[in-house]
């Protein structure tokens, strides 16, 4: 976790490591120091809603402050976070430096809607003051930016991955609305949505969701979630079970889909 | 073996309802012991790893 931070931070990923043992402040320095971790550790703290039933116990949030994942890790966490940060404001927002324009960063910051901000920028960039305008220019370039990225990056996936790229025009439409990429993405994500192919492979999408969340909700034994441990297995035999029949009725209800093969591949990982 | 659907839909449901809770807006952030002193207003518009974690 510590190479994720040094690697993305500078992109707008954090990590906030809440000590749930009760270690003096002292203790956790010299800890931190001795695997090398430079991210924010607190004594103390909470995220509402947490179920944390072993550690440790992970959860991402996205930039709209949502949940993105739990208990995610290696590859799987990493390529989470690349997507989300595409949705992070310091992307949005380029390397600034902004002056003029530092309430209008702040309030993007604060979620603001970019649809309504590029049309703010498009009339500043070609006022008459030339420092507001110089940094208008620079913050439209790297919304506009970060948006075609976005709508490209979706299109190209659209056949591989139809679900993901829904995902992402549907976002488009939600932070951009007003513009026209917001409109050109609710087309695309619309098409897509009418496709009896895609459609199934949401449907499934949903049920892996729910089976994909009673997973995490397995307990960790002696901090580890490792299904091949016999510790692990027997403290959450009942749960492996019913996670068990939630995978084959997945399997049988939408054969030949993304979930189905996640299900298949999770279901192995248990029996 | 196999379960009902019933009895999964009831357990998903209910891990569901405990992960769809979490949010940024509940995080609430402890005395800071190492690295940046961020704030909960901070990490708006962020990608955010929350870690529960132990020194032993």
């Amino acid at each position: 976790m510590a190479g994720l931070y040094k690697k993305y931070s500078e992109q707008g990923f954090h990590i906030i490591g809440l000590e749930a043992q009760g270690t003096p402040a002292a203790d956790i320095q010299t800890f931190a120091k001795s695997k090398g971790i430079t991210y924010q550790c607190t004594v103390g703290g909470e995220l509402a809603g947490a179920v944390v039933e072993g550690i440790p116990h992970t959860y991402l949030l996205g930039p709209d402050g949502t949940l993105a994942g739990e208990n995610m890790m290696g590859k799987v966490l990493e390529d989470k976070i690349k997507v989300l940060l595409l949705e992070s404001s310091v992307v949005y927002l380029g390397e600034g430096p902004y002056k003029k324009l530092a309430p209008l960063a702040a309030a993007i910051k604060n979620g603001q809607n970019l649809g309504q901000a590029l049309k703010v920028l498009a009339t500043k960039k070609d006022g008459k003051d030339a420092e507001e305008a110089a940094e208008a220019k620079l913050m439209y370039d790297a919304i506009h930016g970060a948006a075609k990225e976005t709508f490209d990056s979706a299109v190209a996936e659209k056949d591989s991955n139809p679900l993901g790229a829904i995902a992402r025009f549907d976002k488009l439409v939600v932070r951009y609305s007003g513009d026209e990429i917001a409109t050109n993405a609710k087309k695309e994500s619309d098409t897509l949505k009418k496709d009896p192919k895609v459609k199934k492979e949401m449907e499934a999408d949903e049920m892996w969701k729910k089976v994909e969340l009673f997973n995490n909700q397995m307990k960790a034994f002696q901090g580890q979630r490792d299904p091949k441990s016999e510790g692990f297995r027997k403290i959450n035999a009942q749960t492996i079970q019913i996670l068990i029949g939630g995978c084959t009725q997945l399997i049988q209800r939408y054969p030949g889909t993304a979930a189905a093969a996640n299900a298949d591949e999770l279901m192995s990982a248990y029996k | 073996m196999r379960l009902s659907l019933v009895a999964f839909v009831l357990c998903a449901l209910a891990a569901t309802a405990n992960a769809a809770s979490v949010s940024l807006a509940g995080l609430k952030l402890g005395k800071t012991a190492v690295g940046p002193d961020l704030q909960q207003k901070d990490l708006k518009g962020k990608c955010t790893l929350v870690v529960y974690w132990g020194t032993h």
